[in-house]
C-alpha cells in the first residue's frame, strides 16, 4: 500500500505543472501595453511543450520550451490586457493538447497615462522608503514604486515586455542590467533615486499601445506590388519581342512550314524555363514608416509595417522587439492572432496581407550614419506634413524630428514565404538628449 | 505542316502575341507615359482568357480559310467538311502552348490553383476547336456571317437579357453562364457560377469532335475528289 502511494506521489510528481504565475511589476499594467508575466513550469526532465498567455486583446502570446532536468523552469511570457477586469490565461500544452490552465490571481493595477511606474530592486537600500512613500513629479503626476526581481529585467526588456514601466531602481552590484534598447526609448536605469529618479521620470518612456488610432494612417493604397510588376511587364515585353524576332526570322528560310510552328514552340519553352528560374513567384510585400531614434544610449530604429500583397501569409518572423498594433479595438479582436515567442524572437501566425494589423518593432542599430537632409530632384528639401511624424512624437527627450531618404531607412528584419519586396515608405529621424 | 500558307501562319502567331500580351500590358498599365492600369493582379488572369477567347471566336475565324495552301485545300474541297480540320486544330495547339508563358505568369499573379488554371484554358482549347470544326469546310464564307449571329446572340445577348430580367426581379442570371466570355470570368472556385467554365468546355468539345466525326458522312458519294 505504501509503495502504491509511493508510486502514484512519484507520478503526480513527474506530471508537467504550472507551479507559480505572477507578473513582474507586481500587478501594475497599462493598457494597450506588455504586462510581463513569470511562470514557473514543474515536470520531468526532457518535457517539451508551450506555455500560452491571452486575454481581451486579441492575440494569444505562446512560447515553447524544454525542461532540461534538474527542476522547474522559469519562462518569461508577455500578455497585452485592455480593460482594466481583463482576465489573464495561462495555458500549460503538450504533445496531447492543454494540460493546465491558470488564471493570474489579484485584480490588476491598470495606471493611467500620466502615472509612472517604477521597479524597485528589494535589495536597494532604499527600497522601504521608495514602496512606502507617495511619490509625485512637480508636475503632479503620481510615481508608483512597486517591488520587482532585477534577475527578470533584462531579458523583459530586451523583448519590449517593459513598455509600461517608465523607470528601475537597481542595487550598485546589479552590473548585468543593460536593457539597452529600454533605454534608448526613455527607460530610466537609475542607483542613486533621490538624486536622478525625478528628473529621469520628467516623460513617460516610449510605448506602443496596441490600440491606437494614429496606425490607420499607415495605409498602402496600392494594387501591385512594384517589383512584381516590373518583373511581369519586362517578362511579357522580352517575351513578346522574342517571339516576334524567333518567328519573323525563321518566316523567310527554306522549309518554313515547319521551322516557324517550331521556332514559336522553342522560344515557348525557354521562357517558360525563363518564368521557372527567375520570375519571383511569391505575392507578399512589407511596407514600411520608419523613426531612427539616434539615442545616446543606441541607436534604434522603430518599423511600423504592413503585410500587403495576395494569398496566405503563413508564419511570419520578426526580430527581438514586436507589438501587433490595431487601429481599433474592434480590428484587433477581428482576427485570432498567435504571436510565437522563441530562442528570443517573435513571429506571428495567423495575419493576412491587407489585415489592419500593424507590426511595430524596435531593432538595435550598429551604428547610424550622420543625418543627411533629404532633397528633391531639384535639390529643394522635402518636407512632411505634420502627421506623418505623429507615431514618434511620444518619444521622451526628443529635440528634433526630421525626414530622411526613406532609401537610408533600416531592414526590419522580416522573414515570411512568398517575401518579394520590403521597402520603406517614410523615414524620419529622431534625435534624442540625454 | 507543309501544307501551312506559310506568311499567313505568320500573321497568325504575331496576331496572336499581339492581343495576348498587348491586352495583359494594357491591363496591368505603367508602360505608357501616364500610367494607366485597368487591372489589379488578381484580375490578370481573366484578362488574359478573355483576350484569348475573344481571339478564338473573332480573329481566327478570319485567319482559317486561308491558313492553308490553296492546292491543298482544292484537293480536299470536294471531300467537304472535316478535309484539313486537324491541321488547323493543331494550329490551335500551338497558339495555347505559345501562350503558356503568359499563362503561367497571370496565374501567379492571380493566384490561381492548377484546378481552375486548367478549367480555363480548356474552355479556351475546346471554343477554338469548335470554331475550327464549324468553320472549316467549303461553304465557310457564308457560314460565318450566321456564326457572327449566333455568336453576338450567346456573348452579349443572352448575358443582357439576364440583366433586364434581373433589373426587373426575375431570376434569369443564370442566363449569363451561357455566354463564354461570363462563364470564363467563373473559373474561380468560389464563384456563384463556378461549374460554368467546365460545362461548356465539355459541350463545346463535343459539339466538335460531333461536327468532326460527322464530316466524312456528310461528302458527296460520288464525289470527283479522288481524282487529282
Amino acid at each position: 500500500m505504501t509503495a502504491l502511494l509511493l508510486i502514484v506521489l512519484a507520478a503526480l510528481q513527474e506530471s508537467p505543472d504550472l507551479l507559480e504565475l505572477r507578473t513582474v511589476t507586481d500587478g501594475c499594467a497599462r493598457s494597450g501595453c506588455w504586462l510581463p508575466l513569470k511562470v514557473r513550469v514543474g515536470g520531468p526532465a526532457g518535457f517539451e511543450g508551450e506555455i500560452s498567455a491571452s486575454s481581451d486583446s486579441g492575440f494569444r502570446v505562446t512560447r515553447p520550451f524544454r525542461i532540461h532536468g534538474g527542476g522547474p523552469v522559469d519562462l518569461l511570457l508577455p500578455v497585452v490586457v485592455l480593460a482594466k477586469d481583463a482576465k489573464v490565461e495561462v495555458a500549460l500544452r503538450g504533445p496531447s493538447g492543454v494540460i493546465k490552465t491558470r488564471m493570474l490571481t489579484g485584480p490588476l493595477k491598470l495606471l493611467d497615462d500620466r502615472e509612472r511606474l517604477v521597479l524597485v530592486d528589494p535589495r536597494h537600500p532604499e527600497y522601504e522608503s521608495l514602496v512606502r512613500q507617495e511619490l509625485a513629479l512637480p508636475g503632479g503626476a503620481r510615481v508608483r514604486c512597486v517591488a520587482s526581481d532585477p534577475a527578470d529585467w533584462n531579458e523583459a526588456a530586451d523583448l519590449g515586455a517593459l513598455e509600461a514601466v517608465d523607470g528601475v531602481v537597481a542595487s550598485e552590484d546589479r552590473s548585468e542590467l543593460t536593457m539597452t534598447v529600454w533605454r534608448a526609448l526613455g527607460g530610466a536605469l537609475v542607483t542613486q533615486p533621490r538624486r536622478d529618479l525625478v528628473d529621469r521620470l520628467a516623460e513617460p518612456a516610449a510605448r506602443f499601445p496596441s490600440v491606437d488610432p494614429v496606425v490607420g494612417r499607415f495605409a498602402v493604397n496600392e494594387n501591385w506590388i512594384p517589383r512584381k510588376r516590373d518583373s511581369t511587364l519586362l517578362f511579357i515585353v522580352i517575351y513578346g519581342f522574342g517571339f516576334f524576332v524567333a518567328v519573323y526570322v525563321t518566316g523567310s528560310r527554306k522549309g518554313a512550314a515547319w521551322l516557324v510552328p517550331v521556332s514559336a514552340l522553342g522560344v515557348s519553352a525557354l521562357f517558360l524555363a525563363a518564368f521557372a528560374a527567375f520570375y519571383p513567384k511569391g505575392n507578399l510585400a512589407i511596407r514600411t514608416w520608419q523613426g531612427i531614434v539616434d539615442a545616446p544610449e543606441a541607436p534604434v530604429a522603430i518599423s511600423i509595417s504592413a503585410l500587403w500583397g495576395g494569398g496566405p501569409a503563413g508564419e511570419v518572423e520578426f526580430g527581438r522587439i514586436l507589438k501587433p498594433v490595431h487601429p481599433t479595438a474592434l480590428d484587433a479582436v477581428r482576427r485570432p492572432l498567435e504571436l510565437r515567442l522563441a530562442d528570443g524572437r517573435w513571429s506571428v501566425r495567423g495575419t493576412a496581407p491587407g489585415d489592419p494589423t500593424r507590426f511595430v518593432t524596435v531593432e538595435r542599430l550598429p551604428a547610424v550614419d550622420p543625418f543627411k537632409v533629404w532633397v528633391d530632384a531639384e535639390g529643394k528639401t522635402r518636407t512632411f506634413r505634420p502627421g506623418e511624424s505623429d507615431y514618434f512624437l511620444r518619444l521622451p527627450r526628443k529635440n528634433w524630428i526630421r525626414p530622411q531618404d526613406p532609401g537610408s531607412a533600416a531592414a526590419v528584419p522580416v522573414k515570411v514565404a512568398g517575401l518579394i519586396e520590403s521597402r520603406a515608405e517614410r523615414a524620419f529621424r529622431v534625435a534624442v538628449g540625454q | 505542316m507543309s501544307r501551312l500558307n506559310v506568311p499567313r501562319t505568320l500573321a497568325l502567331y504575331l496576331a496572336w502575341m499581339g492581343l495576348t500580351c498587348g491586352a495583359l500590358l494594357a491591363g496591368i498599365g505603367g508602360m505608357l507615359p501616364f500610367g494607366l492600369g485597368a487591372i489589379g493582379p488578381d484580375a490578370a488572369f481573366l484578362g488574359l482568357v478573355e483576350a484569348e477567347l475573344f481571339f478564338v471566336t473573332v480573329v481566327w475565324p478570319f485567319f482559317m480559310p486561308r491558313l492553308l495552301l490553296p492546292q491543298a485545300t482544292a484537293a480536299v474541297r470536294t471531300a467537304g467538311p472535316g478535309g484539313e480540320p486537324h491541321l488547323l486544330i493543331l494550329q490551335i495547339g500551338v497558339m495555347m502552348v505559345v501562350a503558356l508563358p503568359l499563362a503561367l505568369v497571370s496565374r501567379n499573379l492571380s493566384e490561381i490553383g492548377a484546378g481552375e488554371f486548367l478549367r480555363a484554358q480548356l474552355l479556351v482549347g475546346a471554343i477554338g476547336c469548335f470554331v475550327t470544326a464549324l468553320l472549316d469546310r467549303p461553304a465557310g464564307s457564308r457560314l460565318r456571317t450566321w456564326y457572327f449571329l449566333g455568336f453576338f446572340t450567346v456573348s452579349a445577348l443572352f448575358p443582357f437579357v439576364g440583366f433586364l430580367a434581373g433589373e426587373w426581379g426575375k431570376g434569369l442570371g443564370i442566363l449569363a453562364a451561357v455566354s463564354p466570355f461570363w462563364a470564363a470570368a467563373q473559373f474561380r472556385s468560389e464563384a456563384a457560377l463556378s461549374w460554368a467554365p467546365g460545362v461548356q468546355a465539355a459541350l463545346f468539345g463535343v459539339l466538335a469532335l460531333a461536327l468532326l466525326v460527322a464530316a466524312p458522312f456528310r461528302r458527296p458519294v460520288d464525289s470527283p475528289a479522288a481524282s487529282p
